[in-house]
């Protein structure tokens, strides 16, 4: 049965006969054709025929289907005005044109984890669901079993079985245990009774399964790098702070403490961030500061890959700040062609668009590319890129095919 | 017969070529043939289901592509980007067809890469009902189940 829609009658053909039956390629190589499409295209291809679907939707497919291109995901994490149930997230490719916009629907304010290979969770309490950002396909998943509001999920990719492992950790507060609402800036730590740590290998398991949780609360998002999770946490004790990493390792499904953090240089505190340094582990010290007219970034200090706390010598990156006339500068992470990208926190108007500014920094050439987000046209979009709350939850990636059903 | 270093490459229309073997290696397929057996070298290799015109658009490429392999000075980059430009848009769709079966008979990596590269630039626009009659493909699926496909990707379209 074939079904032909009018608007396709237009016949925007360029090249292309549009009443010939002649191949235009032979069959064994429909493989080798499709893997040149853009996402979009495949997308729609899908429903040419079964041929046609099975190939794109095969997982061998999805992994000989690279397409180079690298875009950034913005997640707005505190601004979605507390009427609207939908969550914005922006993904922006690197000309700096916003390609789509991701809307999830759900009752609640939304949080998001790290992109792992294209693939990023959304989540509320119990609820969770994946989401493939190239191909916009999402799944829910099995709702795990501690229902606190407080949870944090963090997304792993396990490189040796192949496998995405869901992790979330829910701390149980004091207030939380007598039915208030949590509201506004608490000291969550001091009043954290009890951890909940559960875990669900997407695809693998029916339900989430209990693991024995970390002896701290995390609330930071995790980085996923070579097949561990990682967080950089600070805890007050009584002479001091002390500062550590956290992994978790996703294969051995176990937390490993007290990685501890570079030797620091006067005895100072240094408050540390942790970008994207892909394929390695980084933190970095400072946001940019200008010494003699030059804008400075102090310190990356990169960890060797599997996070013994065996740390190279700190990367200073200089970038000539005369023709630029702010210096809000904020690394968010290197690219694997080993590119910073840098972001400005100040956002400019035009009209009615709001305008990002970010940087590439290419730390060999020292050649500072500008870029800049346009066309945040809509209302909502001025609000999420409104200062601070570009930083901080930007992830890069590369793209990803693959159906989530095939994971 | 050829001269050393050159091979006799005879189409399935009976149509000799003698090319130079750095130009005739660019497939894996003869190379892998000299390689196993000698006498390919001394005599004529049949290139079986390619008739000539088409072979010796094959040898153009070849050859462009061989030479610009051993000395960049003279076939530069950009030389080259602009050969195989004009070499893919210069074939009609029959040419296409049968360029596409012979370097993937042959083993052209490059040349296939570049045709399937023409190929996806030249559908990737397209509606798939547009897809289904060009190539004159059967729609297999129930009204139902390519709603359902449509229905999880309406940004796609």
């Amino acid at each position: 049965m074939v079904t032909t829609s009018k608007r396709g009658r237009k016949g925007r053909s360029r090249g292309l006969p549009n009443n010939s039956n002649r191949r235009v390629f032979p069959d064994e190589l429909l493989w080798e054709i499709l893997l040149r499409l853009p996402i979009k295209s495949l997308m729609k291809f899908k429903c040419v025929s079964k041929l046609w679907r099975s190939i794109i939707l095969n997982p061998l497919f999805a992994n000989a289907y690279r397409c180079g291109f690298r875009g950034i995901l913005v997640c707005d994490p505190f601004d979605t005005p507390r009427l609207s149930p939908a969550k914005n997230f922006f993904y922006i490719s690197f000309d700096g044109l916003i390609s789509h916009h991701v809307t999830v629907e759900h009752g609640r304010r939304m949080g998001s984890t790290d992109v792992v290979n294209g693939l990023v969770c959304f989540f509320y309490a119990n609820y969770s669901c994946l989401y493939n950002i190239a191909t916009r396909q999402s799944m829910d998943l099995p709702l795990s079993v501690y229902e606190g509001a407080s949870a944090g999920y963090h997304l792993g990719f396990d490189p040796v079985n192949k496998l995405y492992k869901l992790l979330k950790t829910c701390a149980i507060y004091d207030k939380y245990l007598d039915g208030g609402e949590l509201d506004g800036e608490i000291d969550c730590v001091n009043m954290v009774t009890n951890l909940n740590c559960e875990i669900l290998t997407i695809g693998v398991d029916k339900s989430w399964r209990s693991i024995d949780p970390p002896p701290w609360e995390i609330i930071h998002r995790s980085l996923c790098i070579n097949g561990a999770l990682y967080w950089a946490v600070s805890r007050e004790k009584p002479d001091g702070f002390s500062d550590h990493l956290i992994a978790f390792h996703l294969s051995e499904e176990k937390f490993q403490f007290g990685i501890p953090k570079p030797d620091e240089p006067n005895g100072e505190r240094r408050h540390y961030r942790m970008p994207q340094f892909a394929p390695k582990l980084a933190l970095f010290t400072s946001s940019a500061e200008i010494r003699n007219g030059t804008t400075y970034i102090d310190s990356w200090i990169i960890c060797n890959s599997d996070g013994d706390g065996d740390w190279e010598a700190d990367h200073n990156f200089d970038i000539p700040a005369s023709n630029y006339d702010h210096y809000n500068f904020i690394p968010g992470g290197v690219l694997p062609d080993g590119k910073v990208v840098i972001w400005d926190t100040y956002g400019t108007m035009s009209g009615m668009d709001f305008l990002i500014p970010f940087y590439l920094y290419d730390p060999v050439e020292k050649k500072l590319t500008k870029m800049v987000i346009r066309k945040c046209r809509s209302k909502s979009s001025s609000k999420i890129f409104r200062q601070h709350y570009i930083t901080g939850f930007l992830s890069y990636h590369e793209e990803n095919i693959i159906s989530l059903y095939a994971i | 017969m050829a001269s050393k270093g050159n091979l006799t490459l005879k189409s399935c229309n009976g149509k000799e070529f003698i090319v130079e073997e750095k130009v005739a290696v660019m497939s894996t397929t003869i190379k892998n043939m000299v390689d196993v057996d000698d006498s390919f070298a001394q005599g004529v290799i049949p290139i079986i289901g390619v008739d000539g015109k088409i072979l010796a658009k094959l040898i153009e490429y070849c050859k462009e592509h061989a030479e610009a392999d051993e000395d960049e000075e003279v076939k530069s980059e950009e030389y080259l980007k602009k050969f195989d430009e004009k070499f893919v848009d210069e074939l009609n769709l029959n040419d296409l067809y049968d360029l596409l079966k012979a370097s993937n008979y042959l083993e052209i990596t490059k040349l296939l890469n570049l045709l399937c590269q023409k190929v996806a630039s030249m559908i990737k626009g397209k509606k798939p009902e547009e897809i289904r009659r060009i190539f004159n493909i059967k729609n297999d699926f129930t009204p139902e189940e390519e709603e359902e496909i449509n229905r999880q990707n309406p940004w796609a379209f």
